[in-house]
Parts: structure tokens; C-alpha cells; sequence
């Protein structure tokens, strides 16, 4: 069927409907990376636009074979930097738990419905406490699934220290628990220990 | 640090985000295709589309180039009978280096992308092939100027038309019409894709036959393969496309004829 490589090549030889297609694939995507780095949605919906142009003229250097979501990531990246830096308002990115479910939807019980969705707010209190680099690495590895390479594209370094940028945050974020848990001992106990 | 209460290992930290992640609230596109639609349209207003990667692009370009010279110096050092035919081929061929010249768009997928396997008679392509190739009997349109088989799918015949009575040849590539044979079933599946990369699409019937008229932005189309695989395919003349099928083999005419012109040659195919 349609894959990648065929739409990219259309699209070079100029195929704007073919671009398109691989612009309807990845928007969500592309949106999600500006609204990470940027807080805001409008904002997002702005860089995402301009990415896609970007990328569009940026066509004719792609590779071909070489794999879209990392170009696509790499050009969104710096796109919403380039935005953050040209603007003088920041918005701090907040990250919330969707409108929930009904009990049950996930969890067998009303009661570990409740606990589960303690527990998310708990440790979204956590990544909230993070700096902003710390929680972009986090998001973009966990909330949009970016494989190592991806996440290199995005934090534009080399795969092996977006491993060692996880584990520093891993680890912040892990402190930043602990600290939580030690002030609020008797209502925050849901995390398995180890000792 | 073993021993501190609260203490998680990355795994179950790494499971409580996964966990978390399906909750988080994150936005979706809504009119953002639709905006970049607008943006893409007046970009292409003022220039063309990205330019072709001139430096790639040209040395493919030479070594057809090269190829087409060897070719041809080759078969009219053993006949000078074939100079008339080999300048037809050439023709074909010189159309398409012209075609990449820096500066033009490439519209379609045509020159090195012609892709249509090895030039071949009518009597040798049917040694080749198990099904009865056919011809179009259309008015004057008499024998195609050029036969290969090959190209991206087995067993595929492709007959060439240049221009014609009635059958103008399409600007880019001076090829008419182009008719491919070959034995797959139509990968209908396609058409969902197909629509939404702004492809016309209108169901035909090919005396009797199931067909599709595709117009718009053609530029492939899938097939299900004897062996049960589904390969796509693009369109070589990027003009407008019958499609029909009858018994195990599929038929595609391409060209820059209307559907009435396509429809009375696909029928007149027998």
C-alpha cells in the first residue's frame, strides 16, 4: 500500500496532495512536539503550520529512505525554539490528566479507580515541580512514545546523551517523589516500595 | 539508598509515566491541515515546487544518458535497418533528460522513472506472458509504437502510443497513451487513500467489465499480485486513468484523453 517512501518521492516531484497525505498523518504528532516545547496551544498550532512549510521547502534535501518522523521532529524542534525565542511571552507548558472515565473504564474497582487517578495526579504534581527540559525529555519519551532517535532529532544531541538527559530527569523526578512522599506519608503510600 | 521507604526502580517509574500518558490531555489538530492546505497553495502561486535535487537528478540523467548513448551506438553498429526505430526509442528517451532540465518542475513520473522493464516485440512479449495480450482497435489508433515488458510487477506489458488522430500526445513526455497488461486483481482498498490525496474517483464500467476512472491527482494505484501480495504503483503519465479488470487480468490506459476517448479505447481492447 501507500507507504512513506512513495508519498515523500510524489511530494518531491512537486505532488502537493501527496505532501498532503503525510501532512494528515503526522499533525497530530507535530502538534503535540510544538505544544510540549511551547505550552501553548495556539502557539503550537502556529509552529506546526510554519514546521510543515518549512518542510515542505525543505523537500528537496530530504534524503530519500531515510526515515520522515525525525526530519519532520528535527524541523518542528527548532521551528518552536526559533518561536519561544522570538517571542518575549512564555507560557510554562502545563501538562494536565484528561476528563476522566467512569470507574471502571480502567480499573477493576471504584476504589483503584480512585487510588490510580491519585496517583496520576500525584506524580503529575511531581513532573509539574521539574524544569522544563527535564519534563520535555520525560513527555516526549512517555506521553508521545518518541523512539531514542526521535527524541534525538527533537533535543537535537546525539542518542546517547538523550539517554543520559532521561536518567537525570528519571532521577529528579524520582527525588521529587520521594520528597512528596515523605511529607505526606500516611496519604501518599501507593507507590510499591522497595526496602 | 536501597533501604529508603518510597525508593522506585526506573522500570515502575517508567510504567507509572506510560500509565500516565494515556491520560494526559494533549491537544489535537483540528483545521491545521485545512490552513496549511491554504498556506501550500499560495506558496505554489508564487514559484514553482521545490526544485529537483539538481545534483543527484543530473547524475541519473547522465548515466541514462550515457546508457542511451552505448545503446544506440551499439545496435546501429549491427543494423542500420533499426535507425528508424532506435530514433523512436530515443525520441522517448531524449524527451525525459529534457524533462530535468534545471529550472522545470517534474510533474510526473516519467524518464527514469518510466520504469516499464525491456523494449520487446509483440510476438516475444506474448511468448512471455500467460494471458492473451490485447490491442485497442479504436478507429485508427493501429499498433502501439513501442511494446516492453517488465518493470516494477512480473509479467507486466505496457504498450506505447504516440501521438495520433484524435489522441494528442500528453506535453512532458510525447507519449500519447500508455496501455499496461498485466495479471493482478485491482486493490479497490486503494481508493479511501486515493481520495484523500484529492484524486477524482468514478466507478466505470468497461463493456461489462468493473473499472475506475481516476482524474485529478492520479499517481498510483495498488494491486493484489497473483501471489497475494498488494503492491502499489505509480502512474507513468500522471494524466487521467482507466482501470478495469476482466478475469485475472488488469488493464491501465493512461493518457491525456477524456473519459468518453478512454472508455470507447479501453472497449475497442479485445
Amino acid at each position: 500500500m501507500l507507504n512513506e517512501a512513495d508519498l515523500i518521492a510524489a511530494a518531491q516531484r512537486g505532488e502537493v496532495s501527496a505532501f498532503e497525505a503525510l501532512v494528515l498523518r503526522y499533525q497530530d504528532l507535530v502538534l503535540r512536539v510544538a505544544y510540549l516545547i511551547t505550552g501553548d496551544v495556539p502557539a503550537a498550532e502556529d509552529v506546526a503550520q510554519e514546521g510543515f512549510m518549512k518542510a515542505y521547502r525543505a523537500l528537496p534535501h530530504f534524503r530519500r529512505g531515510a526515515p520522515v518522523r525525525p526530519w519532520l521532529l528535527r524541523i518542528i524542534a527548532n521551528e518552536a525554539k526559533n518561536y519561544q525565542r522570538a517571542t518575549a511571552r512564555r507560557e510554562r507548558l502545563t501538562l494536565q490528566v484528561a476528563a476522566s472515565g467512569t470507574p471502571g473504564a480502567d480499573s477493576a474497582t471504584p476504589e483503584e479507580f480512585a487510588l490510580a487517578a491519585e496517583q496520576r495526579e500525584t506524580l503529575l504534581a511531581a513532573l509539574e515541580a521539574l524544569r522544563d527540559d527535564d519534563r520535555l525529555v520525560i513527555a516526549g519519551r512517555y506521553f508521545l512514545s518518541l523512539s531514542e532517535a526521535e527524541m534525538a532529532s527533537l533535543l537535537g544531541c546525539p542518542r546517547g546523551t538523550v539517554k543520559s538527559r532521561l536518567a537525570r530527569a528519571l532521577d529528579r523526578l524520582r527525588h521529587g517523589l520521594e520528597c512528596d512522599m515523605t511529607l505526606a506519608a500516611p496519604t501518599t503510600g501507593r507507590y510499591t516500595r522497595h526496602g | 539508598m536501597a533501604d529508603t521507604p518510597g525508593r522506585f526502580t526506573n522500570q515502575e517509574l517508567e510504567q507509572q509515566l506510560v500509565a500516565l500518558g494515556r491520560h494526559i490531555a494533549l491537544p489535537t489538530a483540528i483545521g491545521l491541515a485545512q490552513r496549511i492546505h491554504t498556506s501550500l497553495l499560495a506558496e505554489i502561486g508564487h514559484g514553482p515546487p521545490p526544485k529537483p535535487r539538481f545534483g543527484r537528478i543530473w547524475r541519473r540523467a547522465a548515466v541514462v544518458f550515457a546508457v542511451c548513448l552505448a545503446l544506440i551506438g551499439l545496435v546501429l553498429v549491427l543494423s542500420t535497418g533499426a535507425r528508424a526505430t532506435v530514433s523512436g526509442w530515443f525520441h522517448l528517451r531524449g524527451v525525459e533528460i529534457m524533462r530535468i532540465q534545471p529550472g522545470q518542475p517534474a510533474p510526473s513520473p516519467v524518464g527514469t522513472t518510466l520504469q516499464l522493464g525491456h523494449r520487446t516485440t509483440l510476438a516475444s512479449a506474448q511468448k512471455q506472458v500467460q494471458f492473451p495480450i490485447e490491442l485497442p482497435r479504436y478507429r485508427t489508433i493501429g499498433p502501439p509504437d513501442d511494446i516492453y515488458i517488465g518493470g516494477p510487477l512480473p509479467g507486466q506489458v505496457a504498450l506505447v502510443y504516440r501521438a495520433r488522430a484524435g489522441v494528442p500526445a500528453a506535453r512532458t513526455t510525447g507519449v500519447a497513451l500508455l496501455i499496461t497488461e498485466f495479471r493482478a486483481d485491482l486493490a479497490f482498498g486503494i481508493l479511501k487513500k486515493l481520495a484523500f490525496m484529492g484524486t477524482t474517483i468514478e466507478n466505470v464500467s468497461v463493456t461489462g467489465a468493473n473499472g475506475v476512472w481516476l482524474s485529478g491527482a492520479p499517481h498510483f494505484f495498488g494491486y493484489a499480485m497473483p501471489d497475494g501480495s498488494v503492491v502499489t504503483e505509480p502512474l507513468r503519465l500522471a494524466g487521467n486513468t482507466l482501470l478495469w479488470q476482466r478475469g485475472a487480468v488488469t488493464y491501465r490506459l493512461e493518457g491525456s484523453v477524456g473519459k468518453d476517448i478512454a472508455l470507447r479505447i479501453a472497449a475497442s481492447i479485445r
